[in-house]
């Protein structure tokens, strides 16, 4: 089964629980009623300082995401993996947005829906979500009650959203060999590894 | 640019459904092309990286009221390259069920028994020794059997399996026979001509009977339409999958009258993991190999239609599957060696549908019934009570909001919850079926039992959009045999008998 891509704006060539819950963002317009909130001046206009370490890097030439977006995915990602892999981030050992970046450039489907809902969680306020200022700009336990009001929302779409940002944030981190390494992944052909998985007392 | 050809059955798609179709009819001196929309990948190119083979392999999408998720193979072999290599037998309770309420009374297993042998040869479908059951695996046996519950190792369709724990990403070693590299190269052998990146639009219809399929050739690297390729062929064999076929039939205008769309089913899914105080590495090791059938509907089982199979603990797509987020998730997957991990395979009660957007694209509409969400629930619980029972110090439910489960009594947290799709961390189809079902009754389908359309003469559903339902068990054995079955009756058709369905070049 293979979605055709001119056909359809879902995001073929995605895992499941990536694709889908940017696609039906897209399609249910909950985007759109986001940008109606903002036209009508609801929403926080202009670009507040974003803290350096959320930057891309100097040299780093983005390919879709805006260098805002990308500080946008680049806090939600460090929120999502941990304190621990959040250092990894921060010290630029692990890039999860740069690799977003590169996903969403080969997959032109998600690209916009993925732009669209970073906008939302960088821009949305209250009602919509619970804060009042940049996502970016807010503190660890304030992006935290954010992502919480999402996961949880009775509203699908926002559930929707967290869900697509949770698994794109990590597929990406977890994709990275640094990362892997940390939770004790050797990569796909240990040997060493293989050997051990195979290796136990047969007796229940 | 446009291109055109010329054969004697033109086959969509190349997938279980699809592939065996076109060795067989190959094989039977058909001129044969098969129509693949995703690209061809060769086994070379399989890196076994998670993030770049699941993007280059697989496709999305889900069900537009409940948000259940779907994926599948999008690449020549299509499913076949990312599935994890399990075989049974088509259940004959199942059979049995398909002749008696939808009137299929050929489908006997004795009907079936050549096509299911040919399958299970062709793709070396083979017990599961100890030297492939992984720790992953066996704590599932452990825990089984401290409970006293039925279980066993699968059959899988390996050939010198390395253990590499990368069988749903193509299998670098090549030991997976995957339709890639078994049935496909079996039709190329005996003449067939694969296409890939040609994404069927439309089926031409003319004086009853088929004329030709309608492709667009798609660029390898965007996806974008590059060009147009029209294939007549005096047979048409549709197996695009269970959203694809119907939205192929639906586009061409077909099915009025039918229950064309209708009748889908899957097998949902969730997964529990389960921490033990030991490694147990179950990244390494066949993705899939062993599971509980106490509650399933195989080997004389009576159901309530549940299978509980391991599965792997490979790092993207465990973190993306836990509850949560943060310091707890990460506490969880900073374990990741000792982590173990199942999915449930419900047969569902539920039946969906799917219908085409104004685009053309396919649209699935699928609410689970308070009894498959109910059977879930049950399952989880059952694979909680396993793992403890196994040794676990930490069961992770599959969902947001609930605690680790380090005992019986954490279970109750479970029943306060609302089980809802949207309340679990994933909840998806592993398996699908129907949507274009064979059926003695156009009101219950869209072909009889041959998978012969009732209203176009030469057009034939192949794959597991024909099956009337589920099978309660991992399913490309069954859609194997029965896209041989069908080929069989087309490539006698070919024979004499119905040679108006059959175009010579």
């Amino acid at each position: 089964m293979t979605l055709p891509a001119g056909l359809s704006r879902d995001a073929g060539g995605l895992p499941r629980d990536v694709a889908e819950p940017f696609g039906r963002l897209d399609r249910r317009g909950f985007l759109r009623f986001a940008g109606l909130l903002a036209g009508a001046g609801v929403l926080p206009a202009g670009c507040g300082g974003v803290p350096s370490e959320l930057n891309p890097p100097g040299g780093v030439d983005l390919q879709v995401l805006s260098p805002r977006s990308y500080a946008t995915f680049q806090a939600v990602a460090m929120r999502c993996v941990g304190p621990r892999g959040a250092e990894g981030i921060r010290a630029r050992r692990i890039d999860p947005a740069r690799a977003a970046d590169a996903w969403v450039a080969r997959l032109p489907a998600l690209a916009d829906p993925l732009v669209q809902a970073l906008w939302v969680l960088e821009w949305g306020v209250a009602p919509l979500l619970a804060k009042w200022r940049p996502f970016t700009a807010l503190d660890g336990a304030s992006q935290d009650r954010v992502l919480e009001d999402l996961m949880r929302s009775r509203l699908e779409l926002k559930r929707d959203l967290f869900k697509g940002l949770k698994s794109l944030s990590m597929l990406t981190f977890y994709s990275d060999p640094a990362s892997r390494a940390e939770v004790g992944y050797p990569g796909a052909f240990d040997a060493a590894g293989i050997a051990a998985a195979m290796t136990y007392a047969p007796g229940v | 640019m446009s291109e055109s050809l010329r054969c004697d059955a033109v086959v969509v798609g190349s997938g279980a459904g699809g592939a065996p179709v076109a060795a067989a009819l190959a094989e039977a001196g058909l001129d044969v092309v098969v129509l693949e929309a995703g690209a061809r990948i060769e086994t070379r190119d399989f890196s076994g990286e998670e993030g770049e083979m699941i993007a280059r392999l697989m496709t999305a999408n889900s069900a537009r009221d409940s948000g259940m998720e779907v994926y599948a193979g999008a690449c020549v072999g299509g499913s076949t390259v990312v599935n994890d290599a399990l075989c049974w037998h088509p259940p004959p309770e199942i059979l049995a069920s398909w002749r008696r309420d939808f009137g299929l009374a050929g489908l006997t297993e004795t009907a079936f028994a050549p096509h299911v042998d040919r399958a299970w040869r062709t793709v070396n479908a083979s017990p599961t020794d100890r030297e492939h059951l992984n720790r992953n695996a066996h704590q599932l046996e452990v825990g089984a059997a401290r409970l006293g519950w039925s279980a066993e190792a699968m059959h899988r369709n390996v050939r010198g399996c390395a253990n590499l724990g990368l069988c749903n990403l193509g299998c670098p070693s090549g030991a997976k026979r995957s339709a890639l590299v078994s049935w496909v190269p079996d039709a190329e052998a005996r003449g067939a001509r694969v296409v890939p990146l040609a994404r069927a639009d439309r089926i031409e219809v003319a004086g009853g009977g088929v004329r030709a399929v309608q492709a667009t050739r798609l660029d390898p690297r965007t996806r974008q339409p590059v060009g147009a390729l029209r294939v007549e062929a005096g047979a048409v064999c549709v197996a695009a999958g269970v959203l694809g076929t119907p939205a192929l039939l639906l586009r061409s205008g077909l099915g009025a009258g039918t229950a064309l769309g209708r009748g889908v089913q899957f097998h949902s899914s969730v997964y529990v993991t389960a921490r033990f105080p030991e490694p147990v590495f179950g990244f390494y090791g066949p993705t899939m190999a062993y599971a509980v059938t106490e509650w399933s509907d195989v080997n004389g089982h009576r159901g309530p239609g549940l299978m509980l199979e391991s599965v792997t603990v490979a790092p993207s797509v465990t973190a993306s599957s836990l509850p949560g987020f943060g310091a707890e998730h990460e506490r969880v997957m900073e374990a990741l060696p000792y982590l173990a991990r199942a999915v449930v395979v419900l047969r569902d009660r539920t039946r969906g549908s799917v219908a085409i957007d104004r685009d053309g694209a396919p649209a699935l509409s699928y609410q689970p019934v308070a009894e498959d969400l109910a059977r879930i629930r049950e399952a989880v619980k059952q694979l909680a009570r396993l793992y403890l029972a196994a040794g676990a110090t930490e069961v992770y439910l599959p969902v947001n909001g609930i605690a680790a489960v380090r005992s019986e009594a954490d279970l109750a947290a479970l029943d306060a919850v609302r089980f809802e799709p949207r309340a679990l961390s994933l909840l998806y189809a592993v398996h699908l079926f129907g949507g274009a079902a064979m059926s003695a009754s156009r009101a219950q389908g869209f072909c009889d039992e041959s998978g012969r359309a009732f209203d176009v003469v030469g057009l034939y559903v192949t794959d597991a959009a024909a099956l009337p339902s589920n099978t309660g068990a991992n399913p490309q054995i069954t859609i194997m045999a029965n896209a041989l079955r069908i080929a069989a009756g087309i490539a006698a058709a070919r024979g004499g008998r119905r040679s108006d369905e059959v175009s010579a070049r």
